[in-house]
C-alpha cells in the first residue's frame, strides 16, 4: 500500500518496526539479518484497520448466536445461521442442553426476523426449549429481546405492568416480547448478566482473537462513554497493552456535552500507548436506516414513515464541537441519514471559517444516503468519509423494498462517487452490527452485491485495489494513525495481515473468502489460533 | 412490610424550554421532599456549590438531601442504585434530553420499585410556534407535547398574557394534557396533597377537594367518569375498591388525562379521592365531578 513501492518480496522487521522493505537480495545486505522463510507461500498485507467499531463487539459471543447469516466466533467455530424460528429453537436446544447450572438463564443474540418473513419469535416457541430456565433473546437491532414463561413468572413479568412495549396476546397476556430498553430490563437477572458480561475482561480479551481471524491489527471503540474514567481507561490497558493482546485499540469517547469534556478528553491522550489510542471523539446525530430511525432529506422514507429521530439535537452541534475543534480533538460524526450529513457539513463550515484548521479529518461515518452534492460539500470541507458498505450486503433488500426504494438504494454508500470527489475514504463494519472482517467490508464495496443476489448501483462498484487501501491506509488516515500504520513502510510499526492466497488474483466475487492465515502486530507473529 | 414505590416524573421539552431552570429550583424547594434528579450530564446544570455535600463520580449528594446523578450508567443501573436506597428519597425526577422521546422514557417509571407520577413537557411559550415549524426538529417539538401528560408554559412570569395565549390554545390543539402556567405550584406538578388531609381553605397557588367513599367502583364507571374531568383539574389520587376486585385496595392516579389504576398491597388505607386544580377552578365543580363517581351517596 505504500505508493512508492506497492508490492515487495521481503520485509526486514527491527524490534516492533518494519526496517525495510524490498527485495530478499536487498534486505541481506542489512547487517545481522537473519531471514525468515516462514510466509514464503503467503501474501502480506498491511494489518487491516477497522476504524469503526465497538469494544463489545466480541461479548456478544459470551452468549447464544442465533443470527441469520452464518458468522465465525472468537474461537473460530463457523456458526450457521438460523433460517427459521425452527432453527432458532433448535440452536437453543442445543445451548440449553449444554448449561449444567440449572438456574442459569439461556442467554442469545443476533435474531433479526426481517429476514423471516413476518414470522415473530414469541415467549411460547420458546418454552419450547426450556419450561424452567430463563431465556433472554436479544434481536439484532438492540431494542427488543424475547423471553420465555419461566422468565416472566420469575421477574414478574405479568399483564399487571402498565409498561409499554409488552405487546399482550387476546387473552391479555404478554407475549413475550419486551420492547425497548425499560421493558428489556425487567427481564432482571437475565438482563443484567447479559449487558454485565459483556462488559468482562473475558469480552475485551475475546475481540483480539475476533480481530485476529480477521486479519485486523487495528480496530475502534468508537465510541465510549465512560472512556474518560479511570476506571474504564485501567480496564482496557490491562487486557490491550498486554504482549499476548493481537492488536491495536483506538477509543473514541461518545461526550454528553463538550464543557467539562473537551480539557479531560485531551488529557486522557497522555495515557496513550503503542497499543491502546485515547482521546477522540465521537458523536451520534441520528439513528438507523433500517430501523427508520435515520433522519433523511425528501422524499424520507418510502412508506408513510415519520422522519426519523435525532440523537443529539442539531442546532447545538457546532457548539458541542467548538470546544472540540479549539483544541485540535479528532470528531468523527455518526450520520446515517442525507439530513443528518448536511447538519454536520453546516457545523464543520461554521468551526472553519470561524477558526481555520488545517488536516483535521473530520470524519462523516456511515455516510449512507450521502448525494453527490454533499459529497462535493465534503471535499471542499477536507473532511473524510468512512462507507458501511457491508450494508448492501446485510440489508441491500430491504433497502429496495422498504426503507429507502432502488434509487437511492443504488446510491448507498456510493465508494465511487466518493472517491471520484478527492475524498479520503475508509470503509467498515460497524461490529457487532456486522461481523468484524475487512475483507467482507472490501468485497461489498467491489461487488455491492445484495444477499438475494441483485447487483445494488454497479456504477459505485470500486476496484479491489481501491478496497483494500481503503481497510488499511484509508482507515489509518481517518484515525490519524496513517504514520505509525496502514502500509508496510520504513518506521511503521510491523504490522500485517497474513493471507493464504493474493487478494488481486483472487476472482474479486471471493474476495471476502481469501482465507487469513494470521497477523503480526509489532514484529509478533499471531497465527490464527 | 410493603415495599415502598417512589413516584418518578420525567420532564421532558425542547432545547430552551427551560428544563435546567425548573430543575434547580426543584432541588431546593422544601415543599418537594428528598429528589433524586437524573440527568444526562451535570454540565447541564448548575447546582449552587454551597449546597453541595458531597460529588461521588455519577452523584452529586445536597445538603438538603437531594442527590443528582449522571446517566453514565444507563438507566437499568442508575435505577437500581436508587431503589437501593428508597428509604432516602422521596421522588424521582428524570431530565430528558432535548431531543428525547419522553414517553419512552416514561416507561423507565413502571420498574419495579417505582411508578410513574406523570410526564410533563415544558414548552417555552416565546419560541415554540416558530419551533415546531423547523424543517429539523418541528415534528419532533409537536410529537413531545403529544406525548405529555401535563405541559407546563414556561417564562409565563416575563411575557405579557396576549403572548402566552394564543401559545396556550395552540398547545391545546395538539393535546389533551392539562397546560399549565410557570411559576406553578409543586401540589400541581406532583400531586403533593395528601388524601384525606384537606386544607382548611384552598391555597393561592391550587385548589384541591377530597371525597370519601363507601362502596366499591365499578370499572366501567370509572372510565366514564375520567372523560368528564372538569377544566382545571390537574390531578386526582386516592384509593377506592373496584367491583371486580373489591378484596383489595386499588390506588387510583391521574395526571392530566392519563388514569392509571394499581393494586395495592396497602389493607388499611382509608377509601377517598384528592382531586388538584389550578388556581381559580370552583371547588363545588370538583366535589359534583368526585361525586358523580359515587352515586349512592
Amino acid at each position: 500500500m505504500d505508493p512508492s513501492q506497492p508490492t515487495a518480496s521481503a520485509v526486514a522487521v527491527r524490534g516492533n518496526r518494519f526496517l525495510a522493505v524490498g527485495s530478499l537480495e536487498e534486505l541481506c545486505s542489512i547487517e545481522n539479518h537473519e531471514v525468515d522463510n516462514s510466509f514464503v507461500d503467503k501474501i502480506l498485507l498491511p494489518g487491516f484497520v477497522e476504524a469503526h467499531s465497538h469494544g463489545m463487539a466480541a461479548g456478544l459471543w459470551l452468549h447464544t448466536y442465533c443470527g441469520f447469516f452464518d458468522r465465525s466466533d472468537p474461537n473460530g467455530v463457523l456458526w450457521s445461521g438460523c433460517k427459521n424460528i425452527d432453527e432458532v429453537i433448535v440452536r437453543l436446544r442445543e445451548a440449553e442442553s449444554s448449561l449444567t447450572d440449572p438456574d442459569a438463564p439461556l442467554l442469545a443474540w443476533g435474531l433479526d426476523p426481517i429476514y423471516f418473513a413476518g414470522e415473530r419469535l414469541i415467549g411460547s416457541h420458546l418454552d419450547q426449549v426450556s419450561k424452567t430456565r430463563p431465556i433472554f433473546v436479544l434481536h439484532a437491532s438492540a431494542h427488543l429481546a424475547t423471553v420465555n414463561s419461566a422468565l416472566m413468572q420469575a421477574e414478574g413479568i405479568t399483564s399487571e405492568i402498565p409498561m409499554e412495549g409488552i405487546p399482550k396476546d387476546a387473552e391479555g397476556n404478554p407475549i413475550g416480547e419486551l420492547q425497548e430498553p425499560a421493558a428489556m430490563s425487567l427481564a432482571g437477572s437475565a438482563f443484567r448478566s447479559f449487558f454485565g458480561r459483556m462488559k468482562s475482561q473475558e469480552a475485551k480479551w475475546d475481540l483480539g482473537y475476533l480481530a485476529n481471524r480477521a486479519g485486523v491489527t487495528t480496530l475502534t471503540d468508537l465510541g465510549n462513554p465512560s472512556s474518560t474514567s479511570q476506571t474504564t481507561i485501567d480496564e482496557w490497558r490491562e487486557v490491550v497493552d498486554h504482549d499476548d493482546f493481537p492488536a491495536r485499540l483506538f477509543i473514541f469517547d461518545t461526550p454528553a456535552t463538550s464543557q467539562a469534556t473537551a480539557n479531560t478528553i485531551l488529557s486522557i491522550q497522555e495515557q496513550s500507548s503503542a497499543k491502546l489510542r485515547l482521546g477522540a471523539v465521537k458523536v451520534i446525530l441520528d439513528g438507523s436506516i433500517q430501523g427508520y430511525t435515520a433522519r433523511l432529506r425528501e422524499p424520507g422514507y418510502l412508506d408513510d414513515r415519520p422522519n426519523g429521530l435525532w440523537v443529539f439535537p442539531p442546532e447545538q452541534l457546532t457548539e458541542l464541537l467548538r470546544p472540540f475543534h479549539e483544541l485540535g480533538l479528532l470528531v468523527h460524526v455518526h450520520c446515517n441519514g442525507d439530513e443528518a450529513v448536511d447538519v454536520f457539513l453546516d457545523a464543520v463550515e461554521t468551526l472553519l471559517s470561524e477558526s481555520p484548521r488545517n488536516d483535521h479529518r473530520y470524519t462523516v461515518q456511515h455516510c449512507q444516503l450521502t448525494t453527490p452534492e454533499q459529497y462535493e460539500r465534503i471535499a471542499s470541507l477536507g473532511m473524510c468519509a468512512n462507507l458501511f458498505s457491508n450494508h448492501t450486503w446485510y440489508w441491500g433488500d430491504q433497502h429496495v423494498a422498504s426503507t429507502v426504494g432502488p434509487e437511492r438504494a443504488s446510491r448507498m454508500n456510493s465508494a465511487r462517487t466518493a472517491l471520484d470527489a478527492g475524498i479520503p475514504i475508509s470503509m467498515h463494519c460497524d461490529a457487532p452490527v456486522t461481523p468484524l472482517g475487512s475483507l467482507h467490508v472490501a468485497w461489498a464495496a467491489v461487488n455491492r452485491q445484495t444477499a438475494s443476489g441483485h447487483i445494488l448501483g454497479a456504477e459505485e462498484c470500486i476496484s479491489v485495489d481501491e478496497a483494500l487501501h481503503a481497510v488499511t491506509l484509508g482507515a489509518a488516515y481517518q484515525i490519524k494513525m496513517d504514520t505509525e500504520i496502514g502500509s508496510i513502510t520504513s518506521g511503521k510499526f510491523a504490522d500485517l495481515a497474513i493471507l493464504d492466497e493474493d487478494p488481486y488474483t483472487t476472482d474479486p466475487h471471493n474476495l471476502r473468502d481469501v482465507p487469513i492465515w494470521g497477523t503480526m502486530l509489532g514484529g509478533r507473529i499471531f497465527p490464527v489460533g | 412490610m410493603n415495599e415502598k414505590n417512589l413516584p418518578l416524573t420525567v420532564i421532558g421539552g425542547y432545547l430552551g424550554a427551560g428544563k435546567t431552570t425548573l430543575i434547580n429550583e426543584l432541588l431546593i424547594d422544601s415543599n418537594i421532599g428528598r429528589v433524586a434528579i437524573i440527568v444526562n450530564d451535570f454540565g447541564e446544570i448548575n447546582i449552587d456549590e454551597s449546597l453541595i455535600l458531597s460529588h461521588d463520580g455519577d452523584t452529586i449528594s445536597l445538603a438538603n438531601g437531594c442527590i443528582c446523578c449522571s446517566l453514565v450508567d444507563g438507566f437499568a443501573e442508575t435505577l437500581t442504585q436508587l431503589r437501593d436506597r428508597a428509604d432516602q428519597i422521596d421522588r424521582v425526577v428524570i431530565e430528558v434530553s432535548g431531543v428525547g422521546e419522553p414517553r419512552k422514557i416514561a416507561q423507565w417509571g413502571h420498574t419495579p420499585g417505582f411508578f410513574l407520577d406523570g410526564v410533563v413537557v415544558l414548552v417555552d411559550p416565546s419560541s415554540v410556534i416558530e419551533r415546531s415549524e423547523d424543517p429539523y426538529v418541528g415534528e419532533m417539538v409537536c410529537s413531545q407535547i403529544r406525548e405529555a401528560d401535563l405541559i407546563l408554559l414556561s417564562r409565563c412570569d416575563l411575557l405579557k398574557e396576549q403572548e402566552i395565549k394564543p401559545v396556550e390554545k395552540w398547545v391545546k390543539g395538539l393535546t389533551e394534557a392539562s397546560v399549565l402556567r410557570n411559576p406553578v405550584s409543586p401540589s400541581l406538578l406532583f400531586g403533593l396533597e395528601k388524601v384525606g388531609e384537606e386544607q382548611e381553605s384552598s391555597s393561592i397557588d391550587h385548589v384541591s377537594a377530597t371525597l370519601e367513599f363507601v362502596d366499591s367502583i365499578d370499572l366501567a364507571a370509572l372510565s366514564l367518569w375520567e372523560k368528564s374531568r372538569p377544566t382545571g383539574v390537574v390531578r386526582v389520587k386516592g384509593f377506592l375498591t373496584i367491583d371486580e376486585r373489591s378484596e383489595e385496595m386499588t390506588e387510583i392516579q391521574m395526571c392530566g388525562p392519563n388514569l392509571t389504576l394499581r393494586s395495592s398491597l396497602l389493607t388499611t388505607q382509608q377509601k377517598a379521592l384528592v382531586a388538584i386544580a389550578t388556581p381559580g377552578t370552583p371547588k363545588a365543580s370538583i366535589v359534583k365531578w368526585l361525586k358523580l363517581l359515587s352515586p349512592a351517596k
